[in-house]
């Protein structure tokens, strides 16, 4: 448990779920999630 | 530092912040003053971008859209939304809640609310779960199933900036000379949405940041990042648990025993103690609460 807890706590592991979300968001803009957001803010 | 100066240092920690959450959380993204003139809501290239915190999209002045209701929109068309989740995910990774304590003008609102003088209550514990039922039933499965934004209906903060403004202002629309909210549209949804309004706005006399603590789905998202984020809280070994940090919290967590809980909002009161710090990165000193904390529960 407490190796687990080093892990979490690790740059390592901040990092890499850092990474995965900057891709996430990358992602997210080249699929064109942003026409979606603006369309969808204005039928809300 | 004595109790009597530490209160002075907080009162000193609130005028820094106030200013930024206005012009940060509410200001910026609502500066679409030209709708005086269009009485239309604003619908160009801004509103493709969400703010970190909450904040409505129908309110008449808003630039930008509301993470909240992007979740419940993508759920809605049965999509998951990559660039939200990054977007709220980069900033939890780096921040942790940091934004509910220093952007969320809501939370600034309840915190003010609370200045008013009156008999004080603590919010039940297990209370603290309701936000992520607000997250998982209202903003995600009815949305999904229903196509409908359940959250956005009854979030008191839309109520006060959105919904309460155009129903009183209704202005009428140039381009077909009607009112904006037609006769008769007004039902048994905005009475609703008003008596939550209301009901949280009497809470927050009594009880510290109520919304954030019980129902906010955002807040719910963010806490998920305080134990793993870059910013965190530590407690130096000095501390002798005088609990000064539990009445400078305005959500009464117990700093000393978890100072990354997932309910801090990281107003970063407590670090007014001497023995509370701000760290960042993976950094954990043998001894510390933080570390205690972590693998206890681990």
């Amino acid at each position: 448990m407490h190796r687990i807890a080093m892990y979490l706590h690790s740059n390592a592991f901040k990092t890499g779920l850092m990474l995965l979300f900057a891709a996430s968001l990358i992602l997210g803009v080249l699929a064109g999630e942003l026409t979606l957001i603006r369309i969808g803010s204005s039928a809300l | 530092m004595n109790r009597k100066q530490l209160y002075k240092a907080r009162a000193l920690l609130r005028n820094i912040r106030s200013p930024f959450v206005a012009i940060f959380g509410l200001i910026l993204p609502n500066s679409y003053f030209s709708v005086i003139s269009t009485k239309e809501i604003y619908s160009g290239p801004l509103k493709q971008v969400c703010v970190p915190g909450l904040n409505c999209h129908a309110c008449p002045t808003a630039m930008m859209a509301c993470p909240m209701g992007m979740i419940q929109q993508f759920a809605a068309v049965h999509k998951f939304p990559f660039a939200v989740a990054g977007f709220l995910g980069i900033i939890g990774i780096v921040f942790g809640r940091s934004v509910c304590g220093w952007l969320c003008p809501f939370g600034w609102v309840q915190d003010q609310i609370y200045r008013i003088k009156s008999k004080k209550f603590k919010i039940p514990t297990y209370l603290k779960y309701g936000k992520y039922f607000s997250l998982v039933i209202l903003a995600l499965i009815l949305p999904y199933f229903t196509e409908a934004n359940w959250f956005s209906r009854i979030c008191p903060w839309g109520t006060l900036i959105a919904g309460v403004p155009w129903v009183i202002w209704n202005p009428v629309n140039p381009m077909n000379a009607l009112p904006v909210i037609e006769p008769g549209s007004v039902g048994w949804l905005y009475v609703m949405k008003v008596s939550i309004l209301v009901i949280f706005l009497a809470l927050f006399v009594f009880t510290r940041r109520p919304f954030c603590r019980t129902l906010c789905p955002l807040g719910a998202i963010y806490s998920q990042f305080n134990k793993i984020s870059f910013m965190r809280l530590e407690v130096t070994g000095k501390c002798v648990g005088c609990d000064m940090c539990v009445d400078l919290c305005p959500v009464e967590i117990s700093v000393a025993d978890d100072p990354n809980s997932p309910d801090c909002i990281r107003c970063l009161n407590c670090t007014l103690c001497n023995n509370v710090h701000v760290r960042w990165g993976p950094t954990l000193e043998s001894g510390s609460k933080q570390i205690v904390a972590a693998s206890s529960k681990g």
